[in-house]
């Protein structure tokens, strides 16, 4: 079931990314509507961490391709680093501040880039390490915190800057089974809140529950995008059918974490 | 004849002298060291800078610096640059530098050289992710640069600068040669009025490990206090 669109927040149009002559990504073209959940799923190497990190221009995109609210965001005169302040990202590796305590990590990003008092950003921080379930853990070190933990303090740094967008690239593979339920536990609640994002996951059970859209990618290319119940129980590709026999197979992530499909 | 020596003597008669050295040594090594780890940021900076010039410039005086030994600096520095200086400005005799001030110049501008490759690598090491994790959150590159990559590059150096440090005293010795009333060059200085060689050595030898011992172990502290996992 597709939720009725809102304003178009991002609009990809034949995005195209060339490593040394190996084309990564071989044109794909999405939209993304204010607080649409969008899952992209799909194999190793099929370019999905590469078109989220295009997005938020870590990497740079072979043409002008990708437009934040209409405008160019490849453009010279675009304000790259305001941009990035309105799209947040989330990493695989979590990538925290070691110096810097979890609450720390939180307030930097508002008091340098958005100018709030330190006082302010503070009791903004301790609530969102609360809402992620770290109240108690303000001022530990991420070296002392569990993978699941430094993930979500990783989420609380990313929606303190109140971005528009969030941009999640495999949040949880890195880290231990039994921690990635509460990962997604924090990421689904975003969902629910109403949170535009664009999530790139290896968990079959979230995507399914938590997507308004599932886009499939393989070889560098949308191969198939539509509803998760469409896609789950009757994919149209012969490429995503093998994709989730596979996956099935395998061992389904449901059973990990607690998730139920 | 037999050989004796007056460990105690040289003891009262020395010690004054010495002390002075020692508060030299200390004197020079801080005010050295504080300029070698100004110049060696400096130096790590600007060599992450955009423009090839400065950094081609700066990689060559690096490469000056440490391709030439630290006495011959010092002695450069003492005697030639002022002349240079004189001979540039038109003005002979109208700058000199003082044997201290010399001294710490070349101890700053030496291991500032070496100190600055270790920053820079620190740098290096800091892994990418961290980059990208300030650059997402709206930071610019030089935001990031100063604010999350350069402390946690200091961060990391910091038991390699210690070990410096430690160096850094060892070397003071080397300004004897260009007059710095040091230990070294005052113990010299009583051997030769005194005869009292094996005694007046053996003392400074032992007002060095009085400095450096305890520097290496507060180094070694300091190292397993930091480390981040």
């Amino acid at each position: 079931m597709i939720k009725p669109a809102g304003e178009i927040i991002l609009k990809i149009d034949d995005l195209k990314k060339t490593f040394d002559g190996l084309e990564v990504l071989k044109g794909i073209s999405l939209t993304v509507h204010s607080g649409e959940v969008i899952c992209i799923i799909g194999p190793s190497g099929s370019g999905k961490s590469t078109l989220l990190r295009c997005v938020n221009l870590l990497e740079t995109p072979d043409s002008h391709c990708i437009f934040y609210h209409g405008e160019d965001i490849l453009d010279k005169s675009f304000n790259v680093s305001a941009y990035r302040k309105k799209a947040g990202m989330v990493f695989q590796s979590f990538n925290l501040f070691p110096l810097k305590t979890a609450l720390e990590n939180v307030t930097m990003g508002p008091v340098t880039l958005n100018k709030l008092s330190k006082h302010a950003a503070k009791e903004e921080g301790t609530q969102l390490l609360n809402q992620v379930g770290l109240g108690d853990k303000l001022d530990a070190y991420p070296h002392t915190l569990s993978g699941g933990q430094q993930q979500r303090v990783a989420i609380a740094r990313a929606l303190a800057m109140h971005p528009e967008l969030l941009l999640f690239d495999e949040p949880t593979s890195a880290l231990d089974p039994e921690m990635i339920g509460e990962v997604l536990n924090v990421i689904r609640d975003l969902a629910r809140s109403g949170m535009t994002m664009l999530v790139v996951t290896h968990e079959m059970g979230f995507a399914r529950e938590v997507s308004d859209r599932i886009v499939f990618m393989d070889n560098g290319l949308i191969v198939e995008e539509s509803d998760p119940e469409t896609f789950f129980t009757a994919p149209e590709t012969d490429r995503a059918r093998e994709f989730l026999s596979k996956i099935i197979r395998h061992g389904p992530s449901e059973e990990r974490g607690g998730e139920e499909l | 004849m037999t050989m004796r020596f007056f460990f105690l003597e040289c003891l009262q008669r020395f010690a004054p002298s010495l002390l002075k050295g020692f508060w030299v040594v200390v004197e020079v090594t801080i005010l050295g060291f504080i300029f070698s780890l100004v110049l060696a940021l400096l130096l790590a900076i600007g060599r992450m800078s955009k423009s090839r010039v400065l950094r081609g410039f700066l990689i060559g005086f690096i490469e000056l610096i440490r391709g030439t030994p630290l006495l011959v600096q010092l002695f450069y520095i003492y005697y030639v640059i002022p002349l240079l200086i004189n001979w540039a400005l038109q003005t002979p005799n109208a700058v000199s530098f003082t044997s201290v001030f010399a001294g710490v110049l070349g101890l700053g501008i030496n291991y500032g050289c070496y100190q600055s490759e270790v920053i820079r690598s620190a740098i290096l090491a800091v892994h990418k992710g961290q980059w990208e994790a300030g650059m997402a959150l709206g930071f610019t590159e030089r935001q990031v640069l100063f604010r999350i990559i350069l402390p946690q590059a200091i961060h990391n150096s910091i038991p390699v600068f210690g070990n410096y440090l430690v160096m850094m005293v060892k070397d003071t010795s080397l300004l004897s040669c260009i007059a710095v009333s040091e230990l070294l060059l005052r113990t010299q200085a009583y051997a030769s009025q005194t005869f009292q060689t094996v005694e007046s050595y053996t003392y400074l030898a032992i007002a060095y490990l009085i400095i450096s011992l305890p520097l290496a172990q507060l180094v070694k502290y300091i190292e397993k206090k930091i480390r981040i996992a």
